[in-house]
């Protein structure tokens, strides 16, 4: 009795040591089969450039789109032998899909670097003022933003960057139908001239070159 | 032996057991915002991941990203009223407030992979993959903004285009300066 709870205790440590040596995580029993998570280093963050910027971003359009790319082929007659995985089953045919969620925003506003002496004109406390037109001046679609919904073959990096890229451009569509420019210039120009009014004029005119 | 199976069954549903989703509702619209943007820092950063934690996965996964960001900030515009501003003549105090980290903003088509190492018996990253890297990356910039120096860059900025614009609407003696946060001007 007593040999062989020895030797159970011998077993149990030389599997631990081995463990050990072999530096083989043991695993958590109560998330035995779940992946751990693949978390990225923490490299530093170099700074390429600065700019120096003077834009009134008045209006931003947040919006939710989806993208899908698919690639459809014949299968080869080896192809046909074999079990297909790829959802077309026994079809002749055979693919891959890709289906991304996009959410993201765009913003709008008005360039003031656009500005230059000949867009203002003051007399006492009058003041006339004419903004550059609104243009888009952001489209911010994160790694956040994105989700892929569905993705089937084997697609490279660059297949979905041209992906995402298709959902970004549907939604810059999306914010111009929705009149997100026309709104941006009546923006700015009620906030320039609330600006204007702080400063002491009272009389201001402020008109955009659209 | 039907105990037995139970068992078994029972551990392996508590080992499948998933945590509690986060479910996240977004609400999508046309906003108004009133941000005057005066300084955007394009920066860099190495993803780097390696993954071998699962002991089951037999062999390794390696990934090197490359990614490029813009980091936007500047000052809210709608909180310049008549009582931050104090007038003289020609001479003219403005109080404006802080500057404030606005946006990050990662292009998809400037994170791209620069290295790839997979094992034997492993599939290599797929998209979803790579975007969790990308997701954690962003995170990590969205962190450390702060310590870049783009909110002093975005101050100095805004003071300069304020000062010359005023220049330009006939002010001769101006005056920036920013608010503490509680309140009072710097």
């Amino acid at each position: 009795m007593k040999k062989s709870l020895f030797r159970t205790l011998f077993i149990v440590l030389l599997t631990f040591l081995v463990l050990l040596l072999l530096n083989i995580k043991i695993p958590d029993i109560k998330n035995i089969f779940r992946s751990r998570p693949v978390v990225i280093d923490n490299t530093p963050i170099l700074i390429k450039e600065i700019r120096e910027l003077a834009q009134l971003c008045t209006i931003t359009s947040a919006g939710e789109v989806v993208a899908d790319s698919s690639v459809i082929r014949l299968k080869s007659p080896v192809e046909a032998l074999i079990p297909d995985l790829s959802g077309f089953g026994q079809l002749p045919v055979s693919g891959k899909n890709l289906v991304i969620i996009g959410r993201g925003k765009v913003i709008a506003g008005v360039d003031l670097q656009k500005l230059n002496t000949q867009s203002v004109y003051v007399k006492d406390d009058s003041i006339s003022l004419t903004l550059p037109k609104a243009e888009i001046l952001d489209i911010i679609m994160n790694p956040s933003g994105f989700e892929i919904f569905s993705e089937t073959g084997d697609w490279s990096s660059e297949a979905v960057t041209a992906v995402k890229m298709k959902a970004r451009d549907k939604m810059v569509v999306r914010s111009l139908q929705q009149g997100i420019l026309s709104k941006a210039n009546l923006r700015s120009i009620m906030l320039m001239e609330n600006f204007l009014y702080s400063l002491g004029f009272r009389q201001i005119s402020v008109q955009t070159n659209a | 032996m039907s105990r037995t199976i139970l068992y078994f069954m029972f551990c392996f549903a508590l080992a499948c057991r998933s945590g509690p989703d986060a479910e996240t509702q977004v609400i999508l619209s046309l906003k108004e915002i009133n941000q005057l943007v005066t300084a955007e820092y394009v920066v860099n950063k190495i993803i780097k991941a390696s993954d071998d934690n699962t002991w089951y996965k037999i062999g390794d996964r390696k990934i090197l990203l490359t990614c490029e960001a813009s980091l936007k900030a500047g000052i809210d515009f709608s909180t310049i009223n008549t009582s931050q501003v104090d007038i003289r003549n020609k001479k003219i105090s403005l109080t404006l407030p802080h500057a404030t980290l606005f946006s990050l903003n990662i292009k998809p088509e400037d994170i791209k992979v620069a290295y790839e190492e997979i094992g034997m018996l492993r599939s290599s990253f797929s998209a979803q993959e790579r975007d969790m890297l990308a997701v954690q990356a962003e995170k990590q910039m969205q962190q450390s903004a702060d310590s870049l120096g783009i909110l002093k860059t975005a101050e100095t900025n805004a003071r300069l285009f304020i000062t010359q614009f005023l220049r330009n609407a006939g002010y001769e003696d101006i005056e920036v300066k920013f608010e503490y946060a509680g309140g009072n001007a710097n």
